[in-house]
């Protein structure tokens, strides 16, 4: 493996938890018993392994920029597949609703009107927080993913993970003690 | 793999009164810790610190996941208001939204102005809160000030954590829009700026500023041409923006900024650089940071060039800004000084210094049909007139051919008179002046020949060059009377002319041909004078 292709591997393998939750983030929990994040996000980095001649000559951030897109690419196929095979006028609407929600990320990622360094570095902290997720317990991580990345109340969260208020709360403080944890001192885990 | 830290911490506290700091941090109130959370800890000092740490925590995995949240969750649409039907989007600014709306029950066409979440998604809450409740007040405040040159706002609210305020629908365009099509000129801003300092005035004697004044603010209504200033208590959301998006550390390249910092005091420049920028901006403020604003719009819609400029090269500004009328240069220069006590101390003050130079005398700028016959006409009559004046003295030819010929020289004069009313923009109180003023130099020149008649008897030698003497002395008294309301360099003309009347005494019999020369010349300079007047009138009024 010659060093740029081994280069393109470790950038690949740093996104694939920032790709994961990013995927779980944006399947709302009506599909995520049809849609695996997991499943598309291995589906992307296959997709980039295939392309690899043109993404070793790329940097990571547009790399980074030609997973989402492959990502997004994946996850709209997959829900119209869906769609075809079950014909639910709810679905139609989530596609579109996706997508508006990837253009505003895309749109929030390479936001024209702050200074470059600036993005690059909110970027970079992005990234650490949405990978450092990946490292905590799955009930955690979702009951943070839905509190903090879907915008949900803690009532939200408790019935959707079936739980008391209580318990979500301490749910939601220890996940976000690990997560704090593992930002501030990174390479813990 | 928790620390020991964490976990004593997460220890201090129980579920229940986790799920209770955790609604508290979902409404906001963080301050109000329930008191049922304190009876059920053991000791005060254990909760603090729970309430403490679950703060820290929140906030942090709240300000880092908020853009992505706002991109998962936020919603561009207009917001929902029972009151309103949405029509369309009509301007995005940096911090907020404007639609055009409906109103429902009134049928009245409204603007609505929202701020944008993605906007607040880096500031900590709880700034964006203290920011939404001046802004609130500010604007219930403005609400009260009935100004016709103000944008009236109607309702203030908070819809889905968007503040939103409906205020008049202004069909027209902003000054900057104006600003960026080409230069305006002095006097089309110089009235846009005193209506709008007027305006700020008396919100400022209400006891409300406006913060933000800049040409983005400021609307031109396109029927009437009215001006109207508009975004009470928005500064520190757009200076908030402003600061993330331009970056300002001290000494950078300030020309670049081109939002609300270019137009902002600098006492309140420095406070926003320190760590507690926008409590710090909020308490600098002031009438005069106000005044700064608004000689700082004045001097960029004027020249088309950022403030930034202004504060950097002062000591350019002079040879730059060439064309500026220096009065216009001397009002942006005070207003915009950097020690606020040598500003102006009110917008008052500001606005009645550029009334005072709007209401100056510029009359001579508008006689453009003028300019050409003076010289192409008056000017060769009159040498030509006063030469046939001379022959005829030395041919000692009738008394009545020489006063006839003398007085022919008016009728050039006020034949060029009579076409400038044909030209429709002469001013009124123009013309009567120019007429009134010549017709009093011929009734003079007419009593000084009767009087000299009476006087000298038959002795025409001498009389004639007494009377060229004195009309020349009345000629120089009519230019300086003109150097006050047309173009100050009538006054050295003026002058000219009495040195003029002086060395005719010295050589009498050449007073015709001093004369003529004099009067001939005296044409071409003031139409030539004229001419580069107007031709700037012209060129800034396109």
């Amino acid at each position: 493996m010659t060093d740029s292709e081994s280069n393109l591997a470790f950038t690949l393998n740093r996104f694939r938890p920032v790709l994961l939750t990013l995927a779980e983030a944006m399947i709302s929990p009506a599909l995520r018993s049809d849609l695996e994040a997991s499943d598309l996000v291995q589906q992307t980095l296959m997709e980039a392994h295939c392309n690899a001649e043109q993404l070793v000559l790329m940097n990571s951030a547009v790399v980074f920029s030609w997973l989402r897109s492959a990502l997004q690419h994946n996850m709209l196929d997959a829900i119209k597949h869906l769609r075809t095979q079950k014909n639910d006028i709810r679905r139609r609407l989530r596609t579109s609703e996706i997508e508006a929600s990837w253009s505003r990320l895309e749109m929030m990622l390479v936001d024209e009107q702050t200074s470059p360094s600036e993005v690059l570095q909110r970027n970079e902290q992005l990234c650490l927080m949405l990978s450092a997720l990946q490292t905590l317990p799955d009930n955690q991580r979702t009951s943070l993913i839905m509190k903090h990345l879907r915008g949900l109340s803690l009532k939200e969260v408790a019935e959707a993970m079936q739980l008391s208020e209580s318990a979500a709360a301490g749910l939601l403080h220890r996940g976000r003690q690990r997560l704090a944890h593992c930002l501030e001192e990174p390479g813990h885990d | 793999m928790t620390s020991p830290h964490f976990r004593s911490s997460s220890d201090g506290a129980d579920d229940e009164t986790l799920a209770q700091l955790e609604r508290l941090a979902e409404s906001g109130s963080r301050s109000e810790l329930a008191p049922s959370s304190r009876r059920e800890n053991r000791t005060e000092g254990r909760t603090l610190e729970a309430v403490a740490e679950h703060y820290r925590l929140y906030n942090l995995i709240e300000l880092l996941a908020a853009p992505v949240r706002l991109a998962l969750a936020a919603d561009d649409s207009p917001p929902q208001l029972p009151e309103y039907e949405s029509l369309e989007e009509i301007g995005r600014g940096g911090m907020g939204v404007v639609y055009r709306v409906l109103h429902r029950k009134l049928q009245r066409l409204d603007a609505i102005k929202v701020i944008r979440p993605d906007r607040l998604a880096d500031i900590s809450p709880e700034s964006v809160r203290q920011m939404q409740y001046r802004f609130e007040r500010e604007l219930r405040l403005a609400a009260y000030v009935a100004h016709e040159n103000i944008v009236p706002v109607y309702h203030v609210g908070e819809v889905d954590g968007r503040p939103w305020f409906s205020m008049q629908f202004v069909e027209g365009v902003s000054l900057q829009d104006l600003r960026a099509n080409g230069l305006l000129a002095p006097d089309q801003v110089a009235v846009v700026m005193e209506k709008i300092a007027r305006a700020v005035n008396t919100v400022h004697r209400h006891g409300v500023l406006h913060g933000d004044i800049k040409p983005h603010n400021i609307l031109i209504e396109r029927e009437t041409n009215r001006p109207l200033i508009t975004d009470f208590g928005l500064a520190e959301f757009d200076l908030c923006f402003d600061l993330q998006a331009d970056e300002i550390p001290a000494g950078s390249a300030a020309e670049n900024i081109a939002g609300t910092p270019a137009y902002m005091a600098p006492e309140l420049l420095h406070a926003a650089m320190q760590p507690a920028g926008l409590r710090e901006v909020a308490l600098v403020r002031s009438v005069l940071s106000d005044v700064y604003s608004l000689g700082a719009t004045l001097w960029a819609t004027l020249t088309g060039r950022s403030p930034m400029e202004f504060r950097d090269a002062q000591v350019a500004v002079n040879s730059r800004s060439g064309k500026l009328p220096p009065a216009l240069l001397r009002i942006c220069q005070r207003s915009m000084s950097e020690n606020p006590a040598l500003r102006h101390q009110s917008a008052q003050e500001f606005a009645d210094e550029l009334a005072q130079w709007l209401n100056r005398p510029r009359w001579n700028q508008y006689f453009p049909g003028l300019r050409n016959l003076l010289w192409m006409i008056v000017a060769p009559c009159l040498l030509i007139s006063n030469l046939i004046v001379w022959k005829l003295m030395h041919e000692q030819a009738a008394e009545f051919w020489i006063w006839s010929i003398i007085f022919a020289g008016y009728v050039p004069l006020f034949a060029v008179f009579f076409r400038s009313q044909r030209i429709h923009f002469v001013s009124d109180s123009a013309r009567r002046e120019l007429w009134s003023i010549w017709i009093g130099h011929a009734i003079g020149a007419a009593a000084s020949m009767i009087s000299l008649r009476l006087l000298l008897a038959q002795d025409l030698s001498r009389m004639i060059p007494a009377f060229y003497g004195v009309w020349a002395a009345i000629t120089s008294v009519v230019l300086f009377a003109k150097s006050g309301n047309f173009w100050t360099a009538y006054r050295w003309i003026g002058i000219a002319w009495s040195g003029i009347a002086v060395s005719m005494a010295l050589m009498p019999e050449k007073s015709p041909i001093l004369f003529g020369s004099a009067a001939a010349i005296t044409c071409i300079v003031i139409a030539r004078g004229d001419q580069a007047l107007a031709a700037d009138a012209q060129r800034l009024s396109r």
